[in-house]
């Protein structure tokens, strides 16, 4: 898909794969890094993360990059690819020129002629 | 009572409602959901969080209906499959409703009326089609479907549908002949599930309605068909494929009446209110359903 007909990102996708930025996670801790990332702002569900996880394994944004058992219970360690990498931050850099658009000061607003 | 009671409660708890994806993915999964979860879940709690649970249940139902695993392309394609299948569904009945009328009319007068042949080989065609729609065989079906508008037109003795209960069951065929050519080749993943191939068909019995109100257009018991487009409303969070299968069903009053007024254009006057609401209900429907769909294809 070329960068300009890429479709805006979903939210969750966007925190799981910037949780993933610093190295392989497992869910749990997936979910931590995604509350701590947004100042506490968004909070994954479980059942959301997982569903996030294989639609992102899918486009191979994500890869499984090790397992542990546990407590009894296997737990996979989900990294970032390069493809999910360079998604994130053509997502990032989209959200920054929107977010530019309305914090540039009024006079260097482009079509804009304050009254 | 001791502190490692909660736990367990807990845990029984959260496999309970990891019943709600699919038994394989259960199987390679449910362990590591159940780790996220019980490490997630607030110390001594005995019962899981609501927003947890209905995040839990929406998910596994997703994953169950292959909704999740789809691309864009893949989603069109199994909304056409159902589709196509309710519409022949729908024409079916109707044409059942026709033999129905015609053996009534024999068991009062003794005599058979000449159109009986041509209903019973329509009947014969269109069961065949829904049984190759439901087999998934592409190439069949749509050859089928061919059959199914030219064998009857050609037994007709006025060469083509002439009234508006032999274009109600025409139309849809046509319909679900376009679906099945147009939609992108390949197999969805995962397959339609039984339970919603039900669904539809009593969607379908029930729009079709033959036994309240065989051969008029007009009393067809709309009312049920909206009960279950209302329904299909409240399982698209789900699976938005039955709200275009539910809609698809309002077209053939809609189509016969079109295809009468493009026979007869004095008969501009059968365009009432009740069409308008049709056309504007699928319209809406379609147009959430596309809106839910790329939601849930979204990255």
């Amino acid at each position: 898909m070329s960068q300009s007909s890429r479709a805006p990102m979903s939210e969750p996708s966007y925190f799981v794969l910037a949780a993933l930025m610093n190295g392989p996670l497992h869910g749990y801790a997936i979910i931590k890094a995604a509350l701590d990332l947004s100042g506490g702002r968004f909070t994954l569900a479980v059942g959301t993360l997982y569903s996030v996880l294989d639609r992102l394994a899918r486009e191979e944004y994500v890869t499984v990059a090790g397992e542990e058992i546990v407590n009894g219970r296997a737990r996979r360690y989900f990294a970032l690819t390069d493809a999910g990498r360079s998604a994130l931050q053509y997502e990032a850099d989209r959200m920054a020129q929107a977010a530019r658009v309305v914090n540039l000061p009024a006079t260097e607003r482009i079509g804009v002629n304050p009254a | 009572m001791s502190s490692d009671v909660p736990a367990p409660a807990l845990e029984r708890r959260y496999r309970l409602l990891l019943r709600a994806y699919p038994p394989a993915y259960r199987h390679g999964h449910g362990d590591e959901l159940l780790d996220a979860l019980m490490a997630g879940s607030t110390p001594g709690a005995r019962r899981p969080d609501l927003r947890e649970s209905c995040a839990l249940v929406l998910a596994g139902l997703r994953a169950r209906r292959g909704v999740i695993d789809e691309s864009s392309g893949a989603g069109y394609r199994r909304s056409a499959d159902l589709t196509a299948l309710a519409l022949t569904g729908y024409a079916l009945i109707i044409v059942a409703g026709q033999i129905h009328g015609s053996l009534r009319y024999w068991q009062r007068a003794g005599d058979l009326q000449p159109w009986f042949a041509q209903e019973v080989v329509t009947a014969g065609l269109l069961s065949l089609l829904l049984g190759a729609l439901v087999m998934g065989g592409r190439r069949t079906a749509a050859a089928l479907a061919v059959a199914a508008v030219i064998v009857p037109t050609l037994m007709n003795a006025h060469g083509f549908p002439d009234s508006v209960d032999d274009s109600e069951w025409w139309a849809p065929v046509l319909v679900a002949l376009l679906l099945t050519f147009l939609a992108p080749p390949g197999r969805a993943a995962g397959g339609t599930s039984a339970g919603l191939r039900l669904s539809v068909a009593a969607a379908t019995a029930l729009a079709a309605g033959w036994w309240v109100a065989v051969g008029s257009v007009t009393g067809r018991p709309l009312f049920f068909l909206l009960v279950a487009l209302g329904l299909s409303y409240l399982g698209a969070a789900v699976d938005p494929r039955p709200v275009v299968a539910v809609a698809a069903l309002l077209l053939p009053p809609v189509l016969a009446t079109a295809g009468q007024t493009l026979l007869h254009p004095s008969a501009v006057d059968v365009w009432g209110p009740q069409m308008a609401l049709r056309l504007l209900l699928v319209v809406t429907c379609l147009g959430f359903a596309a809106s839910i769909s790329r939601r849930l294809c979204r990255i």
